[in-house]
């Protein structure tokens, strides 16, 4: 298992050169960046996604 | 009929109070107001179980030592597993806490409720600190040599010095997840014993609270 | 069938619910998020994986850039460095210390709990463990020892000057002929005990066999360029917003945003107290968040952002029906 996952995460290599998202003063890194945008696209789908399970007893 | 028998024992108030403020059906409910039909609802359970998993990987990488995962790709694997489960751990819980406050989930007497989650999450950050300055690789040295300066400041450097490791392992593995798994028990006690909050008052109608 | 008790209009949240309830498996929920979480754990860490960059040793230090580690053993040894005037919670240190506001600083009042003088921790304790077999370099460090303050900076002054045009080569310092007095061969077997691995040893070991605490070497390697320089390329200095990140592309604290963001705004980004300031602020936002519930103004922005009305969208859609209806019911769907 140990190789395989070696494989793996050889597809997404992480510890390359470091992307960063840089204007004027701001600077963030493409991967604080990504789960930002995601944390609020969770939050938002999260209030609007209908919500299953509304029989009554 | 003797005194000591009218004198009620400290294991029979203990009992009495938990049995008072949380009785089985309020501390193990199997219903739920109806007014709880929303997936932010799902982010409390989400933080736990992602608390969970942290302690697992954690608690598979103390039986290999503090050096293992540099060595063998398994424990390599399972600080991965560390790693993100402390990811997915903050980002449930942030969510969590940005549907809580906008739903002023602090109403009716739930204020330590709040507290106690703002709590955990500070504690969480700390405990998530002593964790990168634990790991004995080139993060740890720069995290340290940074934040000392930071704490210095404050007066907590003299006490917490992040460049000596032995202190900082046994904060991250024993101390601060033991407060926060404290913290997030009284927290969860807490909304069995007042119930989940009700909505805001609808349009027009007003409950003054 | 639903009724205007099961959707009470304005439910007062001081008393137990008493509207309506639905069935609900509190364990299974549970249950079901832990498989969840732990299958995206997987999923993440099969994917990712997670970094482990080698720390930097003084021997790599000494070995990549033996200018650099010349010069902050000087700096150590004649009381210019970074530490030598840090203060406390290392040495005493008149006036060091931030200030959180005017002359108040928690950091003097507390003092030195962590006592280290650099020049002994970094250049003659270590020093001492080659002296014991190389007579020369033991001679050297009795005449730099004896000598008085004055005579001690000249040397190091001078040395620190030539060094500027010096050159390295095979482990070997060649500076231009001076009067350095025993500094020179002081220097030139530092760097070799280091470019060795042996300082790395001596810096760490205390006074028993087991070692656990860094801070010695830690806080050499800090005082000089090199590993900041590695910070610097994966965006780690303070000024990069660095609290923030990680190395290479990982994801890092993104949370500690609010504590990194002072560091970049004036006045703090060129304050030489910001560490005590933002500690300060931080402190006082992060009770401001525990207590939100108490603080007028904070604790209604839910009712002027309603976002609540998203969260319970079906319990008001029911609840305005059932309370417009005569007799207060109303068909289930």
């Amino acid at each position: 298992m140990p190789a395989a996952v070696d494989l793996l995460a050889a597809v997404f290599n992480l510890n390359g050169r470091p992307h960063y998202v840089h204007s004027g003063w701001f600077l963030i890194s493409v991967g604080n960046l990504v789960v930002i945008v995601l944390m609020v696209v969770v939050f938002v789908l999260a209030l609007l996604l209908p919500f299953p399970g509304r029989r009554r007893q | 009929m003797s005194s000591v028998e009218e004198r009620p024992t400290w294991t029979g108030r203990l009992r009495e109070a938990g049995v008072k403020a949380l009785p089985p059906e309020r501390l193990l409910p199997d219903t739920q107001p109806v007014f709880v039909s929303s997936w932010i609802y799902v982010f409390g359970a989400l933080t736990i179980a992602a608390f969970v998993v942290v302690l697992v990987s954690g608690a598979v990488l103390a039986l290999g030592g503090v050096g293992w995962w540099h060595r063998a790709a398994t424990g390599h694997f399972f600080n991965s597993l560390h790693l993100w489960s402390t990811e997915l751990f903050f980002f449930f819980m942030v969510v969590h806490l940005w549907g809580k406050f906008f739903m002023a989930a602090w109403r009716g007497r739930r204020a330590l409720t709040w507290i106690t989650g703002a709590v955990s999450f500070l504690v969480s950050i700390a405990t998530a600190f002593t964790g990168y300055l634990s790991q004995q690789n080139f993060d740890s040295q720069w995290i340290g040599t940074q934040a000392k300066d930071g704490l210095n400041a404050s007066g907590v450097g003299a006490f917490f010095n992040v460049l000596d490791y032995g202190q900082m392992i046994v904060w991250h593995v024993l101390l601060l997840p033991l407060v926060v798994g404290l913290l997030i028990a009284g927290h969860v006690l807490l909304v069995r014993r007042r119930g989940v909050c009700p909505p805001l008052p609808a349009r027009g109608a007003d409950s003054g609270k | 069938m639903a009724s205007e008790e099961a959707y009470p209009a304005a439910p007062d949240p001081a008393v137990e619910w008493t509207g309506g309830k639905r069935r609900y498996d509190l364990v299974k929920e549970l249950t079901i998020a832990i498989g969840i979480v732990a299958l995206l754990t997987v999923l993440l860490s099969a994917l990712f994986s997670s970094p482990d960059v080698k720390p930097v040793t003084v021997a790599g230090w000494a070995t990549a850039a033996p200018s650099d580690f010349v010069a902050t053993a000087l700096s150590e040894l004649d009381g210019t460095s970074g530490l030598a005037g840090y203060g406390p919670p290392y040495n005493h240190v008149a006036g060091a210390g931030q200030n959180i506001i005017g002359g108040v600083s928690i950091e003097r009042a507390l003092g030195v709990h962590i006592p280290i003088n650099p020049a002994k921790a970094f250049v003659l304790d270590p020093l001492a463990i080659p002296a014991q077999t190389n007579p020369q370099l033991a001679a050297a460090l009795r005449t730099y020892q004896d000598a008085s303050d004055k005579q001690q900076q000249a040397w190091t002054t001078a040395y620190t000057k030539a060094l500027a045009h010096g050159s390295f080569s095979n482990g070997h310092i060649a500076l231009a002929r001076g009067r350095y007095g025993p500094v020179g061969l002081m220097m030139q077997s530092l760097l070799s005990q280091a470019q060795s691995g042996g300082l790395d040893g001596a810096l760490v070991s205390n006074r028993g066999f087991y070692q656990t605490d860094y801070t010695k070497p830690l806080l050499f390697l800090a005082d000089g360029s090199y590993l900041g320089n590695i910070a610097q390329k994966q965006n780690l200095l303070g000024s990069q917003w660095g609290m923030m990140n990680e190395t290479g592309n990982y994801p890092g604290q993104a949370w500690l945003w609010l504590y990194t963001f002072w560091y970049q705004m004036p006045p703090f980004n060129t304050s030489t107290n910001a560490d005590a300031q933002i500690w300060a602020i931080m402190a006082i936002l992060s009770l401001a968040f525990v207590c939100i519930p108490f603080i007028p103004g904070i604790r209604s922005i839910p009712r002027f952002i309603p976002i609540y009305r998203l969260v319970w969208r079906d319990y008001y859609h029911h609840a305005d029906r059932l309370h417009q209806e005569p007799g207060g019911t109303a068909p289930s769907p």
